[in-house]
């Protein structure tokens, strides 16, 4: 309780609004002190955060939100997507391309741990390679599968070499932290475990970290960089019912949350200063079809389920609004990096729509190899009940074409059991958050042929060769032009072959106590943000 | 009380303790092996990964053994009591099982003692008063205790007295006596409600057969005040079944809490168990059953004793006079 008085004691005496009196009666009171108040009110004794307890916090052994959310506060990356999305310099200063399987990494010469000792190449190229060594079975592993060298090439420049072309370096360098070598290599697996130290070169540094009730950050007093947060002290509270983090913020006992479900934003909205802000759309829920099996291996039958889908009226009556209505498996704001706004709009116009018609949708089965109609089932992990409730909307229109669809709900390890091993697939439902901002993220990982294997996230088996091709055209050039040629090429054919049928693009959401803090800039990426500069203090 | 006699009972029942942990060790292990999914998959997600890792990870945690292999690895370091890592939240087994046995066994006994104090009072009025409307109000109430899912109860709690009244905190475990008393007052009430009507309804049913007793109207007639009557005749004649409920109670309080626990975010056993049984983290679970397993084990011993005490008619072998 120690944390909670500090910042009653706070609020009592420097945050002058929060304490409930206005400023009016204060100016009146004591002009001077007054003034004195408000400025002290500009810094924030602590902000206490509601999560789930996570694994570790280091994102090799515990890749997930609730670990990123901690470790973008004492750790950095070469490289951070800014609240607009766009790639940023950050432990490095620039980097250049030479051809699409090498890249050149500057690093800021004035980077320090915060212990004061200063970042080097050799903590660089550690920091990246220690990802691709199997015995750490780290998280990231997959995105670095081509990197085949890194080496410091000059006092602060790093070189990566890929045995593939890999154009997408620098977003994936946004998703590894950097640490101090001599600190984590005699740790390995061990970095970062509950009870144990950590050593980044961020603007926080770790008090501690219990896995029975939080973690505690202190602002780092030897940040290298300029400005430093506002907020002194950051505690993460491991509270993971819901119900528990609506009441804790309606009480005052916690400031943020990230990561509310769109189900329960009304629940959130309803609560007094409390503040709810959604991101762009950038995940997908979709049902894939897996093509190396009939009937599913025949177009006019995706065809008829797309048409059979009624995506409006599932959005807006069961979703309460809390998605968008999806026209392809990639949202639009995934292609910020590589195109303009109207550009993107011009994309999204020449897609292959399928809006609901069940008359449209009969034709489909009629034209199909099962005419008449024919049974089939999906199942659901129990952890996306939402994407459950679409697939009942999917059934409901199905039953009066003639295909009877059982929907039913399925454990999630035994989902994912099946999922991985990449057998009778059938029909599956899935959501993805996207890893980095690059629309390759997601049209490679469900349409590239390479996934279509177990292990593979292209559980549809969608195999076009004309796919693979500009899929090896986009990755041989930095070109974002080119890449945005090709990448929205696979787009469109995608939306004609229908490997997949995207139920929705569901919105996210974060709150906070609108009292005291004010947050800008929110989106599905806050975890691999500096979150907390989005943060300003009232 | 006859000790040779009862030292000999206890040994003989921690010697088959050890065949029970180990039968139940075999049984959870096998389950967790039966289950779907595999490790490697829940550490990686719905995420990209390579063969390499997975295979690492396989090789880590011995996926590629066969069952009997595996399950004797586990023994061979058990034994030695090495539980291991777990996979879940990469601490020390025995460790986070420690830190999270202070505010499960705190929890509970404080639970216990509410239902205790709460219920068997209110169980002997009830028998009293029976068929009395404030018997039949007293019991319907528990009813409605026990009917109500301890989450709800929970949640209503928290709202009525930690967010409008403000007087208890919403979540956390607190540190101290004091402290961790303030913090988990409204956990120990939800959890109590949820067994306050088993022993209640027990003790009023046990007070009132034994009240009907003719050594009870001969006391009376004998002019013993009616307090003594109540106490030493009546009630410690009803306590037997009520003593075997509040070992039942107490095994529950102290395993049962899951839902508890999430609702007051409180890291205590028994949402270390359900997390650890959700990512298949083998070695935490063991630990956690072997844990659980031993400590009710314990409290049936304790009131076995319990019963001796207070009656000390009573006899579990045959052969003892």
């Amino acid at each position: 309780m120690r944390e909670e008085l500090t910042r009653r004691e706070l609020l009592g005496t420097a945050g002058a609004l929060g304490a409930g009196l206005s400023l009016a009666t204060l100016l009146r009171a004591n002009p001077a002190q007054a003034f004195a108040q408000l400025t002290a009110g500009k810094s924030l004794a602590s902000l206490t955060v509601a999560e789930a307890a996570p694994r570790s916090l280091d994102v090799a052994t515990s890749y997930v939100t609730n670990t990123q959310t901690i470790v973008y506060l004492t750790h950095e990356p070469l490289v951070i997507y800014s609240t607009d999305l766009k790639l940023t310099p950050l432990v490095a200063q620039s980097w250049t391309s030479h051809g699409p399987s090498k890249w050149v990494f500057k690093i800021r010469p004035n980077v320090k741990f915060s212990d004061g000792s200063a970042l080097t190449t050799e903590d660089v190229v550690y920091s990246v390679l220690r990802h691709i060594d199997p015995k750490l079975g780290s998280g990231v592993a997959g995105f670095l599968a081509n990197l085949s060298h890194a080496a410091a090439t000059g006092p602060h420049e790093v070189t990566f070499s890929f045995k593939a072309p890999t154009p997408l370096f620098p977003h994936i360098a946004t998703l590894i932290p950097m640490l101090k070598k001599s600190f984590a290599q005699p740790l390995g697996k061990r970095y970062g475990v509950p009870g144990g130290k950590i050593l980044g070169t961020g603007p926080y540094t770790l008090v501690n970290f219990d896995p029975t009730s939080g973690v505690t950050l202190d602002r780092n007093p030897a940040y290298w960089g300029r400005p430093v947060p506002q907020i002194k002290q950051i505690g993460f509270k491991f509270i993971s019912d819901t119900v528990t983090q609506r009441l804790a913020m309606q009480s005052g006992a916690i400031d943020l949350v990230f990561g509310v479900d769109g189900s329960e934003v009304g629940d959130w909205q309803k609560l007094a200063n409390v503040k709810v802000l959604s991101g762009p759309v950038l995940w997908a829920t979709y049902l894939s079809f897996d093509m190396s099996q009939a009937p599913w291996n025949d177009l006019h039958v995706r065809r008829a389920f797309a048409y059979a889908y009624d995506a409006n009226g599932y959005v807006k009556s069961v979703l309460k609004g809390h998605a968008a209505v999806a026209s392809a498996v990639v949202a639009p704001a995934m292609w910020k990096t590589l195109m303009s706004d109207s550009a993107i709009s011009a994309l999204y116009q020449r897609l292959q729509r399928y809006p609901y018609n069940l008359g449209q949708a009969k034709a489909e089965l009629a034209k199909s190899s099962v005419p008449k109609g024919f049974s089939a089932s999906v199942k659901y992990p129990s952890v996306l009940p939402e994407s459950g409730k679409a697939l009942l909307v999917l059934s409901e229109s199905l039953s009066k074409i003639g295909v009877h669809l059982d929907v039913g709900e399925v454990n999630f390890d035994q989902w994912l059991s099946n999922y991985y091993a990449h057998k009778n697939l059938g029909l599956q439902t899935t959501e993805f958050s996207p890893d980095y901002n690059d629309p390759e993220d997601y049209l490679k990982l469900l349409l590239g042929s390479e996934n279509a294997v177990a292990n593979g996230l292209n559980v549809a088996n969608y195999k076009n060769p004309q796919v693979d091709a500009l899929f090896k055209q986009e990755s041989a050039t930095t070109n974002p032009k080119l890449r945005a040629k090709h990448l929205g090429k696979i787009l469109e054919i995608s939306q004609r072959d229908l490997p997949y049928l995207t139920l929705s693009w569901p919105y996210t959401y974060m709150a906070f106590r609108s009292d005291r803090v004010d947050y800008t800039g929110f989106s599905t990426y806050c975890f691999t943000q500096e979150w907390v500069r989005s943060i300003t203090v009232r | 009380v006859n000790w040779p006699y009862l030292a000999l009972f206890v040994g003989r029942r921690l010697l088959a303790m050890v065949g029970v942990l180990l039968i139940i060790s075999f049984g959870v292990f096998a389950l967790l092996y039966l289950a779907p999914g595999s490790v490697e998959q829940i550490l990686i997600g719905t995420k990209p990964t390579t063969p390499q890792t997975l295979r690492a990870l396989r090789a880590q945690y011995h996926l590629n053994d066969p069952f009997l292999t595996q399950y004797w690895l586990w023994l061979k370091q058990a034994v030695q009591l090495h539980f291991g890592t777990s996979v879940r939240t990469s601490e020390d087994v025995l460790s986070g099982i420690g830190k999270r046995t202070g505010v499960t066994l705190f929890l509970g006994a404080y639970a216990f003692v509410i239902t205790m104090l709460v219920g068997v009072p209110l169980g002997v009025l009830s028998a009293l008063k029976k068929r009395s409307f404030l018997d039949r109000s007293i019991v319907a109430v528990s009813v409605i205790g026990v009917s109500a899912p301890a989450f709800v109860t929970g949640i209503f709690l928290l709202y009525v007295f930690a967010v409008r009244a403000g007087w208890f905190p919403v979540y956390g475990q607190g540190s101290g006596f004091g402290d961790r008393l303030w913090h988990l007052t409204l956990p120990a009430i939800a959890l109590a409600l949820t067994a306050m009507a088993l022993v209640l309804k027990l003790t009023r049913a046990a007070m009132i057969t034994a009240l009907d007793q003719d050594y009870i109207g001969f006391a009376r007639a004998r002019g013993v005040p009616a307090r003594r009557v109540l106490t030493s005749y009546a009630l410690r004649n009803a306590l037997v079944p009520v003593v075997t409920a509040a070992g039942l109670v107490l095994g529950y309080m102290l395993t049962g809490a899951v839902l508890v626990e999430v609702t007051f975010a409180i890291s205590g056993l028994g949402s270390l168990l359900v997390d650890s049984v959700n990512f298949k983290d083998v070695p935490m679970v063991q630990g956690v059953a072997l844990v659980v397993a031993f400590v009710i084990v314990v409290v049936n011993l304790l009131t076995d004793i319990l019963y001796m005490l207070i009656d000390p008619r009573v006899r579990f072998e045959e052969g003892a006079s």
